[in-house]
């Protein structure tokens, strides 16, 4: 402790206590701003969305809640206000957000996406959340089952419709034996979404092929390694990282003429030859009838998870022509089906 | 309130990831990216021993020696094999990727009602207080083992600042800043400096893994994607503790790295809670830092020209 018998303690202490001065200054801060930001407004309801990371899975699910709450009636700052926050994919940062909504106290929060559930199930306590975009709500921690789960919580899950997709392959391609997908070990959804593609694909007599990638960079590597292996068609499981990369993964796969079969609505466009979409516009529409619930008096602990419930099926006839794959006469005219060009 | 509570105690926990920092980054001069993959290290390692029923105190205390392992590891590749520093960081940051995906078994584990650290620390609240009732401060009120969780968490952040300053003092650790400085006249003196390398960089990353393990335990759930960006919160709490406390002693800076990364955390609240536009999150805390960076130096430059 030289250096302190050196100078007069007075003068050592001083940098200490300037910096907690700066610290309890940034803290006054934030109580000023509570003390503004919590003053009645005359809007009615106060709701906070919170999104873990920018994909178009985020974007679609957001827009379907905006225009949810739209649907039932209620009117963007008069009837409602909705604060969106997204983490931009920091982990600390999403925790901090689900303090600023405890601070807050909105009237509902909606979560999107797995991690942001798992943070919420550790900090939002009373006050009801409804959450979407999430496959398996209970690996997440919500609840035991989609009937017995936590008290404040419900929500919507959104695992793809693999048996669906299994059936199409069996419709479309008969011959097909061989099913291949990349997917992100880094992403609890995406092995969760391989291996209930796997069980139903086993189940109908298929083979699954599963290459991980780990970043996007890598992309174009990993499909070039799933096509080497001669998949009949590849079925593209959902997860953040390949539905930001699918335009990538559908053009390689279309050089080595290999038909893509996806889960993301917007992957028909790009050239995928049919696509089964859990709609996740219409999963952020479904939370919002989840929440209305809620707001008329009901509590969330008797509202059990749900499914989202719609799904698409876009086909995509050029692509099909390309791959030579005849489509059967039965599927033109079905009012299910969107054909996309 | 629960938003200042929830930000310092954040802060704290990134504390040890600063402090790790610290010794990489001030002592050794190098940018170590293997802090990115040793929080991670330390979580998975926690919450899948946690998860398998180990006691607490024993998943976290291996959690961070896996992070002492895993940093001497980039201190061997770095002093053996002579490759630089940074790719060290890289190579071993890129490996540590896979094992922990191998040692969590999947890329995320949340804790359902597992014991944790955390609350051991939320049942004292219970032993102290015979209630576990909010309490009211400033107009709100908060959980009272909120404030439990804060209060346990700044006494083991203190505990290891005082421990790792009293380690720095010692002879060895003396002679471990002194290889930061200047390796040939430490070599001079008789002192290997490879080993206080490895050594260094090992105690750097055990303290960045503890800092995962507590982060898990706090937030309920480990994730593989969770060190991503770590270094440069933590390169930015040790910078921003450095220039607002001024002094460039040891014990003022192991201070200001603690207070560091409590500040940058409530810079990122004030943000939150400001009601920004979602997208522009990233850019105000950016801006918020740089005028936490510029600050002292603009008031210091006002107060040199008063003087006569």
């Amino acid at each position: 402790m030289k250096f302190s018998s050196a100078k007069s303690t007075k003068k050592a202490a001083w940098p200490f206590i300037r910096v907690l001065l700066i610290l309890a200054a940034i803290a006054a801060a934030i109580l000023v701003i509570n003390k503004f930001a919590n003053q009645p407004n005359g809007i009615k309801k106060r709701f906070v969305l919170i999104q873990f990371n920018d994909s178009p899975l985020s974007d679609l699910s957001r827009q379907g809640i905006i225009d949810g709450l739209t649907s039932i009636g209620l009117v963007s700052k008069k009837d409602y206000e909705l604060s969106v926050s997204n983490a931009q994919g920091d982990i600390t940062t999403l925790n901090l957000m689900l303090d600023a909504a405890v601070t807050d106290r909105p009237d509902l929060v909606f979560i999107t996406s797995t991690p942001t559930l798992q943070a919420a199930v550790k900090k939002i306590r009373d006050i009801p959340v409804v959450f979407t975009v999430v496959a398996d709500p209970i690996l997440a921690g919500a609840g035991a089952s989609f009937e017995k789960h936590l008290t404040n919580m419900t929500g919507i899950s959104t695992l793809g419709d693999y048996n669906g997709m299994v059936g199409w392959v069996k419709t479309i391609m008969p011959k097909a034996r061989v099913i291949g997908t990349l997917y992100t070990p880094s992403e609890a959804n995406s092995v969760k979404n391989i291996n209930e593609l796997k069980k139903y694909a086993e189940h109908a007599g298929l083979t699954l092929i599963a290459v991980p990638v780990f970043s996007s960079q890598e992309i174009t590597d990993a499909t070039l390694s799933l096509t080497s292996r001669k998949p009949d068609v590849i079925c593209q499981v959902i997860d953040n990282l390949t539905s930001s990369s699918s335009g990538t993964i559908i053009k390689i796969a279309r050089e080595q003429k290999i038909p893509v079969f996806g889960f993301v609505s917007d992957q028909a466009k790009k050239g995928a030859v049919l696509v089964v979409s859990r709609d996740y516009h219409q999963a952020g529409a479904d939370a919002v009838k989840l929440a209305k619930k809620i707001l008329d008096g009901e509590s969330p602990s008797k509202i059990p998870f749900e499914f989202v419930s719609r799904t698409e099926i876009l086909l995509n006839p050029e692509a099909a022509a390309f791959f030579k794959i005849s489509l059967p006469a039965s599927l033109s005219g079905r009012s299910d089906i969107t054909i996309v060009k | 309130m629960s938003l200042i509570i929830g930000a310092i105690t954040i802060g704290l926990i990134l504390a040890l990831l600063s402090l790790g920092v610290f010794i990489s980054f001030r002592i050794f001069n190098f940018a170590d990216l293997t802090a990115e993959g040793s929080v991670t290290l330390g979580a998975s390692i926690a919450a899948s021993m946690i998860v398998a029923g180990y006691p607490p105190l024993l998943a976290t205390l291996i959690a961070l020696a896996g992070g002492f392992m895993a940093g001497s590891l980039t201190g061997i590749i770095h002093t053996k094999f002579k490759i630089n520093g940074l790719l060290s960081g890289i190579l071993v940051m890129t490996a540590l990727y896979s094992v922990n995906l191998h040692v969590m078994g999947k890329s995320n584990i949340p804790f359902m009602s597992e014991t944790t650290l955390f609350t051991y620390f939320e049942n004292l609240a219970t032993v102290f207080s015979g209630t576990s009732e909010s309490v009211g401060l400033f107009g709100s009120t908060i959980p009272l083992k909120d404030i439990f969780v804060l209060a346990c968490t700044l006494i083991i952040v203190t505990i290891l600042g005082g421990l790792l300053y009293l380690f720095l003092k010692s002879n060895f650790g003396t002679a471990m800043r002194a290889t930061g400085n200047n390796q040939q006249m430490v070599r001079a003196q008789g002192v290997n400096t490879n080993t206080m390398m490895i050594v260094g960089l090992g105690l750097s990353n055990a303290l960045i893994a503890l800092s995962g393990a507590l982060l898990a335990q706090y937030q309920g759930f480990a994730d593989v994607q969770m060190g991503i960006g770590m270094l440069v919160l933590g390169l930015a709490s040790v910078i921003i503790g450095e220039v607002l406390i001024g002094e460039k002693t040891l014990g003022y800076l192991i201070t200001g790295a603690i207070l560091g990364s409590v500040i940058f955390r409530l810079l990122v609240a004030v943000a939150l809670r400001l009601g920004m536009p979602p997208n522009d999150l990233k850019l105000i805390t950016a801006l918020f830092v740089f005028i936490a960076l510029i600050l002292p130096r603009l008031l210091k430059k006002k107060r040199g020209a008063e003087k006569p």
